[in-house]
């Protein structure tokens, strides 16, 4: 059952990403809306009037860690035009091999941009500190465990399928990576944060402190 | 540039095993692999160091996540003589890595070998596994001075119901008793106890062990907790055996029991 689960998510995984073509290969296909190099200059130089198609993410991401699998891989969307706030969905998975139990975890993120980022040198932002709050779905048959047998379901007032986290990101962002990758930005982020269930531990006791429950992650960013 | 870039390594490198895949992930190094067995083992070299017949053991259960108390319970268990201490379970909230490794940490600082039982909380998620992983298997025994401890998992709830737990057959198998058997007397230890309209215990299970050990006169005690609170009593029909439950750790109680040479039984709350 669970080789069933993670053949499904490598599947929708890779139709995410092998139907999405780079600027460069878009080009090379010749689509419509970018016919020459000034076109696809025009669009970086002035993203308002680049119309995106709808369901495209803003961006792809890829973490490591982070408590959101080993690897996860997932997409965003900016909410507004001046791109502080955005939201991220993405799908992680933990190999039997490396966590002793396997599992698959969907994550919703949101995340809050708080400072203006600082410009280092002409090609490079930096973006010092995000703040996000997700929601994480973990699928396995061990997180279902609560769903059973129990003819009072709030006899735990919590959900071991459901976990909810707080994290803080500083990104470094690559302003000029169009003319080598296609993407037109590349960062690189690392980011910790705290699951509730931790914090909740911690308010209770003095003795626990942030780096006793926190985890660390690690990540880019392809902006398109 | 530079300087940045070095210290989000240097971050990256102190921080590394902080990098974490779920809360509910099970990575652990050898230190913190079956700790039962290797407990069961300090207690058996301290029973060839030791010739006295009397012994003393702590009793505690439920820390969940008051690791504040639990550190108060575990210093004041240091200053008493004891030979060991057996941890009744709930030594997590909810079951996640980050509880499970808290717990350990603290429990390794009690200066004498203890025993851990698998509570309820302490399964949800992954904890079954990591309670494998961690402390080693659910249900075992062994032997300390002629006195056999079993440890029982009797979560039955959380295998819902499903006439698993508490392992029957190992149970009925642990407790036979003959001329060639190396123990007198036998002491079970839970986490939900062993008693008559439980709601967590299996309705069946515990009508079984009770027949089970009605003519059985060298059970000598039942000691479990999860029920929050200190209480002594008499829960089988075969009076001779003593059930003694535990607090919790956010009352910062204990019991100190004490097993004398004529193999009887006898207990002092302890409130720090």
């Amino acid at each position: 059952m669970d080789k069933k689960k993670h053949i499904i998510i490598a599947t929708i995984v890779f139709v995410l990403f092998n139907n999405y073509k780079t600027e460069a290969q878009v080009e090379i296909t010749g689509a419509p809306y970018l016919r020459n190099d000034n076109v696809t200059e025009q669009r970086y130089n002035n993203s308002d009037t680049y119309k995106k198609p709808f369901l495209l993410p803003d961006y792809f991401s890829l973490q490591y860690a982070g408590d959101i699998g080993f690897m996860s891989i997932g997409g965003g969307y900016f909410y507004n035009k001046n791109k502080k706030v955005r939201v991220n969905i993405s799908i992680g998975i933990v190999p039997k091999r490396i966590a002793t139990t396997s599992s698959s975890i969907i994550t919703l993120a949101h995340e809050f941009q708080i400072m203006k980022p600082i410009k280092i040198k002409n090609n490079f932002e930096w973006s010092i500190v995000n703040v996000g709050a997700q929601l994480s779905y973990y699928s396995g048959n061990e997180y279902n465990s609560l769903n059973r047998g129990y003819e009072d379901k709030y006899y735990y007032l919590f959900s071991t399928n459901i976990g909810y986290r707080f994290y803080f990101k500083t990104e470094l962002l690559w302003l000029n990576s169009y003319k080598y990758l296609g993407y037109k930005k590349i960062s690189f982020y690392f980011e910790s944060g705290r699951n509730a269930t931790d914090i909740l531990t911690s308010f209770k006791n003095r003795t626990v402190n942030y780096f006793d429950s926190a985890s660390f992650g690690f990540g880019l960013n392809l902006y398109l | 540039m530079r300087k940045i870039i070095c210290v989000i390594l240097l971050i990256i490198s102190i921080q590394c095993e902080k990098f974490n895949y779920s809360p509910y992930e099970i990575r652990l190094d050898p230190s913190q692999e079956n700790i039962n067995a290797k407990n069961t083992d300090k207690i058996k070299n301290l029973e060839n160091s030791d010739k006295g017949g009397v012994f003393r053991i702590a009793l505690t259960a439920d820390n969940q996540n008051n690791f504040d108390s639990l550190e108060k319970v575990v210093s004041d268990i240091n200053k008493q003589d004891v030979d060991f201490v057996l941890i009744a379970g709930d030594i997590t909230e909810f079951g996640s890595s980050t509880e499970y490794k808290i717990g350990l940490d603290i429990f390794k600082t009690i200066n004498k070998p203890f025993i851990t039982v698998i509570g309820n909380h302490d399964c949800l998620g992954t904890g079954k596994v990591m309670y494998d992983e961690m402390y080693g298997d659910k249900d075992f025994s062994f032997i300390y001075k002629r006195i056999k401890f079993i440890v029982l998992n009797t979560n039955s709830r959380e295998y819902q119901f499903d006439g698993t737990v508490p392992n029957l057959y190992w149970l009925k198998d642990q407790i036979y008793k003959d001329e060639n058997s190396h123990f007198d007397k036998i002491i079970i230890t839970s986490h939900v106890g062993l008693k008559k309209n439980n709601s967590d215990l299996d309705e069946n299970a515990f009508q079984y062990i009770d027949d089970l050990f009605k003519d059985k006169d060298y059970i000598l005690a039942a000691l479990h907790g999860h029920g929050h609170k200190f209480d002594e009593y008499k829960g089988f029909t075969n009076k001779s055996i003593q059930s003694l439950e535990v607090a919790d750790m956010k009352d910062e109680g204990y019991y100190i029991i004490t097993i004398s040479n004529e193999d009887e039984i006898s207990w002092i709350r302890k409130n720090i």
